[in-house]
């Protein structure tokens, strides 16, 4: 019985990892077809508004992770709305490498506890003060 | 604690009536057990020789009870992995990125990163 369901495990577990393989390589296709905007829902050409005008420049996989993202865009609270028309069309001039860079470095502050990703906060908001104005206090080292 | 003390109570009773038994009934009871001692692997073994039970002792019915479940668990699970939006993730994050705190410069800085990495 033991060697039995050993066997099946391995078997079942051996699927699953061709299934994810499968995955890896179905997501490494070539990309989908563009996304055009007449064929976005009215709330989606709302939110995303923004990029009306450069949406049919922007490659396919980017286009259907803005519409991913706008997806989230009604559970927002209003200051993340406001931020997220806000940084919309500065996002989408990015170059995947530093969209791609950007993403590592959000994923690395917020593994960090809530106090260190705070500290840090507070040091970036210093050192853009004294950009603005270089009489400023520098942010602490 | 009840339970416990019945169960001393009874052990008490039982231990000082076999201390009474009679020696004839005593050596028979002995060898009934030895007896049934002795017959438990073997019949498990022809159980599981003969009549294809596993060595558990598990019937075809009750090892599908617990294959069928597994199975389809981890079936589950490999396809809610296929089936996962690849770029749903990637647009999760950016509307992380588009809502938070920080402005998007702040990702790209390289002195922010730096200090990112010393607080690791």
């Amino acid at each position: 019985m033991a060697r039995f369901l050993v066997l099946l495990l391995i078997s079942l577990m051996s699927a699953t990892t061709n299934l994810a393989t499968a995955q890896t390589v179905k997501a490494a296709e070539p990309p989908a077809a563009q996304v055009t905007w007449s064929s976005l829902s009215a709330e989606q050409q709302r939110i995303l508004a923004p990029l009306q005008k450069d949406w049919m420049t922007l490659p396919p996989v980017q286009q259907q992770r803005l519409v991913s993202a706008a997806k989230r865009y009604p559970g927002m609270r209003p200051i993340q709305q406001e931020r997220f028309k806000e940084r919309l069309a500065e996002w989408a001039r990015l170059t995947p490498a530093q969209r791609s860079a950007a993403r590592d470095t959000y994923k690395d502050l917020s593994r960090l506890p809530p106090e260190k990703q705070h500290e840090l906060r507070e040091r970036w908001q210093a050192k853009q003060a004294q950009k603005a104005d270089p009489t400023a206090t520098p942010p602490s080292q | 604690m009840i339970e416990k003390d019945i169960g001393q109570s009874a052990r008490t009773y039982l231990n000082a009536s076999a201390d009474q038994l009679d020696g004839r009934i005593a050596a028979r009871l002995a060898a009934a057990r030895q007896q049934a001692l002795a017959s438990m692997p073997t019949a498990q073994v022809v159980v599981a020789q003969g009549q294809g039970q596993a060595a558990l002792g598990l019937s075809w019915r009750q090892r599908a009870l617990i294959i069928i479940p597994l199975a389809a668990l981890l079936l589950a699970l490999a396809g809610a992995n296929f089936f996962k939006d690849p770029n749903a993730e990637v647009g999760e994050l950016d509307a992380a990125i588009l809502t938070g705190e920080l402005p998007i410069d702040a990702f790209l800085d390289e002195d922010f990163d730096a200090w990112l990495k010393n607080t690791q």
